[in-house]
């Protein structure tokens, strides 16, 4: 170890090192005089154990009050100067480019935070585009099937009138004259879509898309299914009511068969076509609610009120301390945040909504 | 791949499935699963929605909303499709045969496989981390359906995430031959 100081770095001058020299020395100084004096101070606290004279004990506890002040001016004179030389010139450094406060990186934030708004809306126009084009597709996929089913139903439909109106007037019909009947039956139309984003193109090629029942299987199974049925047409002529009965109740059954098959397929469909869609994610903006001030009693009041009225929900908001020291301003605060999440209002005090850019809390990272 | 010997069993007990013979996706990672808070409330929610009567109601104020979030994109499919179905069938690749079996939690078979998650972050950093791609390609392919759906609630967006699977069979091909036994 050596005594010798190390050589000043080039960007210190001697009067600066002299500065903090003297500046070390009075810092001893003084904390040798305080620690003198508090020594004195708590002697006078100790000779008082055996003094019973409340007279000698209030002067002495006047005199140690006095200098209680003294100690505090003292170090407060030193301390001003560290204050003032050296904490405020660095600070005002800091806070010429607070973020808080400084306008251009306001102006910047607010930039950013108005191109997040563009591109949000974009993200949302584009997304609900999709959403329909998603719809659009689900739309077409349960149209086939509900076509189907109103068809399938249709021909049955038929089946039964041809079947019952030959039981009822005793006289079977040739084959080749039910499937002209069946031939008949309309094909039921889809359900129309109204669009309001998507164009007719894209709605074009989704449409082309989706492969469309095949209506001459369908025709050409029902007319299957009433040849069966005629099989037994001597045998049903000779119990005609019951006949129709027992064909009126298994057409019915099947059609709720169909029906719950075709509801299943469709919830199915909807969520595997609602699941297709990949939305594009949108740049975030933080909103937040927040208490708008009034400097009046009412408003405190009302602040005091709401915070009293919904003070159990807010308890996961309040970071105090001491309760003793909640203020009137910290409540509405809290009251700003719970509204953020509830979207809550409460009576006698206006609301604001606030948009800001999010930073995490540790990493200062764009969420 | 080829699929066979394709069984279902329902209405089993979860430690039965876990006795059943057979590979799971789980099983083969089985070494790494630690359960964990987040974990534990992934399986408080499938209790809740696919067998409420075993929930005990435990963490209700966060299970219950999850629950009723998923419920609401399940939609109507919810009704019609199977719950905790288990599956075992034989896979056999390159005349290796592996026994596997998987639990679904939603099913319509030969149709729809949909897997539900709870997760802390976004759905497609999760399936990279935890290939759960794989998983549901093993759920399609014991199952005979041609999609899989992952449907997971994000703890973070409180959102759901939704992504479709389309079945592949390479990574369960690899296990048959890395697994199995000669068919």
């Amino acid at each position: 170890m050596t005594n010798e100081l190390a050589p000043l770095p080039q960007s210190v001058s001697v009067e600066q090192a002299n500065a903090w020299i003297t500046l070390a020395e009075g810092k001893n100084n003084l904390m040798q005089h305080l620690s003198a004096q508090a020594l004195a101070m708590q002697k006078i606290l100790i000779d008082l154990n055996k003094c019973e004279d409340y007279r000698k004990i209030d002067e002495s506890l006047a005199t140690y009050r006095k200098q209680h002040d003294e100690m505090v001016k003292t170090r407060k004179a030193f301390t001003s100067q560290i204050e003032k030389g050296i904490i405020q010139p660095l600070m005002a450094k800091e806070k010429e480019v607070d973020p808080k406060e400084n306008p251009l990186y306001n102006e910047m934030a607010n930039k950013s935070l108005q191109k997040r708004k563009e591109e949000a809306a974009a993200a949302e126009k584009e997304n609900q585009r999709l959403r329909e084009l998603g719809e659009f597709k689900a739309h077409v996929q349960n149209g086939w099937l509900a076509v189907e089913l109103a068809y399938t139903k249709a021909l049955r439909d038929k089946v039964l009138e041809n079947y019952t109106t030959d039981l009822s007037a005793g006289v079977r019909r040739r084959i080749e004259d039910t499937t002209l009947t069946l031939d008949s039956v309309e094909i039921p139309k889809m359900e129309k879509f109204t669009a309001s984003i998507i164009t007719r193109e894209e709605m074009a090629a989704i449409y082309n898309s989706i492969p469309k029942p095949n209506f001459d299987d369908i025709c050409v199974k029902i007319g299957t299914e009433q040849v069966d049925m005629y099989r037994n047409f001597e045998s049903d002529l000779k119990n005609k009511e019951q006949a129709i009965a027992h064909q009126k109740n298994a057409a019915l059954l099947k059609e709720k068969d169909d029906e719950n098959k075709a509801k299943s397929e469709a919830a199915i469909t909807t969520l595997i076509t609602t699941s297709e869609v990949v939305e594009v994610v949108a740049p975030k903006i933080k909103k937040s609610v927040k208490v708008v001030i009034v400097e009046s009693p009412e408003w405190a009041k009302a602040v005091i009120a709401a915070f009293i009225t919904n003070l159990n929900d807010l308890a996961p908001y309040i970071r105090v301390k001491s309760w003793s020291k909640l203020s009137i301003g910290q409540m509405a605060d809290y009251l700003g945040k719970y509204a953020t999440d509830t979207g809550d209002s409460f009576a006698g005090l206006q609301l604001e909504e606030l948009e800001k850019l999010a930073f995490t809390k540790h990493q200062n990272q764009l969420i | 791949m080829i699929v066979s010997n394709i069984k279902y069993h329902r209405d089993i007990p979860f430690d039965d499935y876990l006795k059943m013979n057979g590979v799971s996706f789980s099983s083969l990672k089985a070494d790494e699963f630690i359960p964990s808070a987040g974990s534990m409330l992934g399986s408080k929610v499938h209790t809740y929605i696919n067998e409420p009567e075993k929930y005990d109601y435990s963490d209700a104020e966060m299970v219950i909303p999850i629950a009723k979030e998923l419920r609401k994109h399940l939609g109507d499919s919810f009704t019609y499709l199977e719950k905790e179905v288990a599956v075992t069938a034989d896979f056999q690749h390159n005349g290796m045969l592996l026994k596997y079996k998987g639990r679904v939690d939603l099913l319509k078979i030969g149709r729809l496989v949909v897997d539900i998650k709870v997760l802390s972050g976004s759905l497609v950093k999760a399936v990279e981390r935890f290939n759960y791609d794989k998983q549901l390609s093993g759920y399609c392919l014991g199952t005979e359906s041609p999609i899989g759906l992952i449907m997971a609630f994000n703890k973070l967006s409180k959102k759901v995430e939704k992504l479709i699977i389309k079945p592949d069979p390479t990574f369960w091909e690899y296990q048959c031959v890395r697994m199995g036994v000669p068919a």
